[in-house]
């Protein structure tokens, strides 16, 4: 018999109990958190796509029109302006991005337009922008990239911006690097979805000592693949155990953008262009393509695998490999010039074109944007939004992201001035060949993305087994034979849900 | 008599006003949390369970699929159920490992031994950590070319596996580095050894008891509240686990490692489908709740507590 009316027993049951409830409901409230009353309602328009419609079609209009329903917009005030910025330049030695816009760039933004504020906001991530967006609080002017850029595009987020660069930059076409502001357009939707910040594209970073040591001559313009597996190995290292000391390259194909080149540059793709929905992985040309990345990681060697190379503890391995003499080359994005003047003080390195494959050439050429929320349409302040805009966009600024940030910009009168103005920022590039990045642009092998329309439904199927592949080293890539069909059948069905939601 | 009548009445109005000033006093008092619960936790919780019944990405609104979500959760999702299955032996390898070490802690740590404060705090220090933290530095710990582990293996002449590069051994790396967080547990496990009353151990040494048996017959029994209590914690605790697998592997390789919790986040944030994730949300409530339940009515049997009388 229980000898009090609450019991220690009773006590600590319920409070269990109660613990259990309160740590559930943490996980529900985090899911259900931010809502937007509005969004819950059933759209009446909406109906289920059939099976064969969605299979070769976009989401019907009725869902991608029904912005409407999302919450309302915050209202701000005419001329108030909120920016939200991811800092893509953290990499960059002393320079701190949000002071520089705080302290140089919106006071030389305000001098032409005294009447309109602008504020900075952080970026942390796209979660919050997500939340923000639900909520209807997003910030007006927005960096992003892809696929986030296009998901919010399809979701009815974002400012079509064509109707202002009809009106105030007719020429825009010619203004910027051409394989970037294709990018900026949406297909699907019709839609100008954004504006371009910079381009940021991969070459391959070298230590140039490495091969003089080894005797290897340096990269060529026209180098191969097969000339580069030569060189990886010969650049490889080990010590009098047989354990690797250095490895010849790496070429991070755990990473989408990784592979993607790869595949284009062996005469296969990753999707078929026109849906972007139909997985072609399992063609021939991509697979040899895999097989080429997984033999130099898992077969010689030559390549270093994610494990070989991931926390390595170094200070950064995105640039930090070379420098600590792990890599004698890495195929890197166009970002880390300061960083490789500071790590390779002492030894001298270059950079070289990405090497031509056995059908064609290519590398990534990927843009980072800016976009303008459509919530500024409710807030009155979507003529302030473009002004602040056209000014990101514009030749002062552009300039300053060759020379206070040292990326590639995206307008291309900036371009030509690139090598010149980051020589003159930086002097120990003086040596470094930097129009090696200009040449790949004219030679116009940087490629765009080969996302999915549905890129994370396929991520969720395709990184599996890339890690499968290269990572674990597992699986080979007849692996893609099974993979493929599962990407497309699974695009059909979120094409499908997209139709009917 | 008539005046004590009217004191005694008096008396009892002012019992009952002073009592109903001590309610609404607490429920003042109370306000803030109420208000709080209802408007952070329970109303996002019932939205939650309605979005379950949608399908939502709460940007171009909604359809009505009725349990449609749940459907597909139990019968078409292949990841679901890969999900369950690393969220389920995570939560019951990694809890019973993490008492038991515990315990073994708190009672070596419960010995009169030189610098007890200064052992009591080294084995205490990793449990305040953050876990954004701790996984960063695990994810050097586990670095199979220059990692800790692999060196101290490779001392013993063993090559060590590749830890979270390696889909067999991911999942048991996230657990041998639960274990990282016993001190927390630990210093309960300490408390309640220090509550066991020496009385019990000697009457026990002098009917013979050698040390196990008052290890097994003494101290287990009375520390059972405190197991009660971390087994319950830590199987919450465990079911949830994001923050490891999101930072350190992002569910891979090959879903090692990915947790319900994970891919619940991957649904809702990466894919847009609110409504699919709030399913997966309520999935996971309810299973936190069977096994809290089906603890607290096991606890009938194996939890005792001092002074306790049963029938």
């Amino acid at each position: 018999m229980l000898s009090k009316t609450c019991s220690r027993r009773r006590f600590f049951q319920y409070g269990a109990l109660s613990l259990g409830a309160v740590a559930g409901s943490a996980v529900l409230a985090a899911c259900g958190a931010t809502p937007a009353p509005a969004a819950t309602k059933p759209p009446e328009a909406a109906t289920p796509a059939s099976a064969g419609q969605a299979a070769t079609q976009p989401p019907a209009p009725a869902a991608t029109e029904a912005v409407a329903t999302a919450a309302p917009a915050k209202a701000a005030a005419p001329g108030e302006v909120r920016f939200a910025m991811w800092d893509w330049y953290a990499y960059t030695p002393g320079i701190k991005w949000d002071e520089w816009n705080q302290k140089t760039a919106f006071p030389k933004f305000n001098e032409a337009n005294p009447d309109i504020k602008v504020s900075w906001e952080p970026m942390d991530d796209f979660t919050k922008v997500l939340t923000q967006m639900s909520a209807g609080t997003a910030a007006d002017v927005m960096s992003v990239w892809d696929p986030a850029m296009t998901v919010w595009a399809e979701k009815g987020q974002l400012l079509d911006l064509q109707p202002f660069i009809d009106k105030d930059i007719p020429n825009a076409d010619s203004l910027y690097i051409p394989l970037a502001w294709q990018q900026m357009w949406n297909k699907f939707k019709n839609m100008r979805m954004g504006m371009l910040a910079d381009l940021d594209i991969t070459s391959i970073y070298y230590n140039k000592q490495a091969f003089e040591e080894a005797a290897v001559p340096l990269p060529t313009k026209d180098w191969t693949t097969d000339d580069y597996t030569a060189a990886a190995t010969k650049l490889t290292k080990k010590d009098s155990s047989g354990n690797v000391t250095r490895w010849g390259a790496e070429i991070r194909p755990a990473f989408w953008e990784g592979y993607a080149n790869y595949i284009l540059a062996f005469g296969g793709q990753v999707r078929d262009d026109e849906t972007q929905m139909k997985c072609l992985l399992d063609s021939q040309d991509a697979m040899d393509a895999i097989e080429w990345m997984r033999k130099g990681m898992f077969e010689t060697n030559c390549f270093a695998q994610p494990n070989q190379m991931s926390a390595s503890g170094l200070p950064s391995t995105w640039t930090g490999a070379v420098p600590a003499g792990i890599l004698a080359m890495a195929e890197r994005s166009a970002d880390q010039f300061f960083s490789m003047a500071d790590g390779m003080k002492d030894i001298p390195w270059d950079i070289a074109h990405i090497p031509q494959g056995p059908k064609g050439r290519s590398c990534m050429g990927l843009p980072d944007q800016w976009v303008i929320y459509k919530g500024v349409i409710d807030r009155n302040n979507k003529d302030a939004a473009w002004t602040f805009m056209k000014f990101l966009t514009g030749e002062w600024y552009q300039n300053q992201i060759v020379n206070v940030a040292a990326r590639i910009p995206g307008l291309l009168s900036a371009v030509a001035n690139w090598a010149t103005g980051l020589r003159k920022a930086e002097p120990r590039l003086e040596k470094v060949h930097l129009e090696t990045l200009t040449e790949q642009l004219e030679m116009g092998y940087p490629r765009g993305d080969q996302m999915f329309r549905y890129q994370a439904v396929a991520a969720e199927i395709i990184d599996p087994a890339m890690q499968q592949i290269f990572t674990e080293g597992k699986a080979d890539a007849k692996l893609m034979k099974e993979i493929a069909p599962k990407v497309t059948a699974a695009q059909q069905k979120a094409a499908s849900e997209a139709g009917g939601a | 008599m008539a005046p004590i009548a009217m004191n005694g009445r008096a008396k009892v109005r002012r019992t009952s006003r002073q009592r109903r000033e001590d309610v609404l006093t607490a429920y003042l008092c109370l306000l803030p949390w109420i208000v709080g619960f209802l408007a952070w936790t329970l109303g996002p919780m019932l939205f939650s369970f309605g979005l379950s019944f949608f399908r939502a990405d709460m940007l171009t609104g909604s359809r009505f699929l009725a349990l449609g979500n749940y459907k597909e959760l139990f019968t078409e999702d292949p990841l679901f159920w890969k999900s369950l299955r690393v969220t389920a032996t995570y939560a019951f390898v990694s809890v019973p490992l993490g008492a038991a070490l515990a315990i073994a802690v708190a009672m070596l740590l419960n010995q009169n031994i030189i610098f007890l404060g200064f052992w009591r705090t080294v084995y205490y220090l990793p449990s305040v950590v953050s876990g954004v933290a701790v996984s960063l530095l695990w994810l050097q710990i586990f670095n199979p070319r220059m990692g800790l582990l692999n060196g101290a293996l490779k001392v013993l002449g063993i090559t060590g596996p590749k830890w979270i590069y390696d889909s067999n051994w991911a999942l048991p790396s996230l657990i041998i580095m639960s274990v990282w967080g016993v001190g927390g547990n630990m210093l309960l496990y300490l408390a309640g050894l220090q509550g066991i009353p020496t009385q019990l151990y000697e009457a026990a040494s002098m009917d013979g008891a050698n040390a196990w048996h008052r290890f097994w017959n003494v101290t287990m029994p009375m520390l059972s509240p405190t197991i009660f209590f971390n087994v319950i914690m830590g199987l919450i605790g465990s079911f949830q686990f994001f923050s490891q697998p999101l930072i350190m592997t992002g569910g891979g390789p090959n879903n090692a490692t990915l947790s319900m919790v994970l891919y619940l986040y991957n649904k809702a944030f990466l894919q847009t489908q609110f409504g699919y994730a709030s399913a997966i949300a309520w999935v996971l409530f309810a299973i936190i709740i069977c096994f809290t339940l089906l603890v607290v009515r096991s606890s009938n049997r194996w939890v005792y507590y001092e002074g306790e009388e049963r029938r």
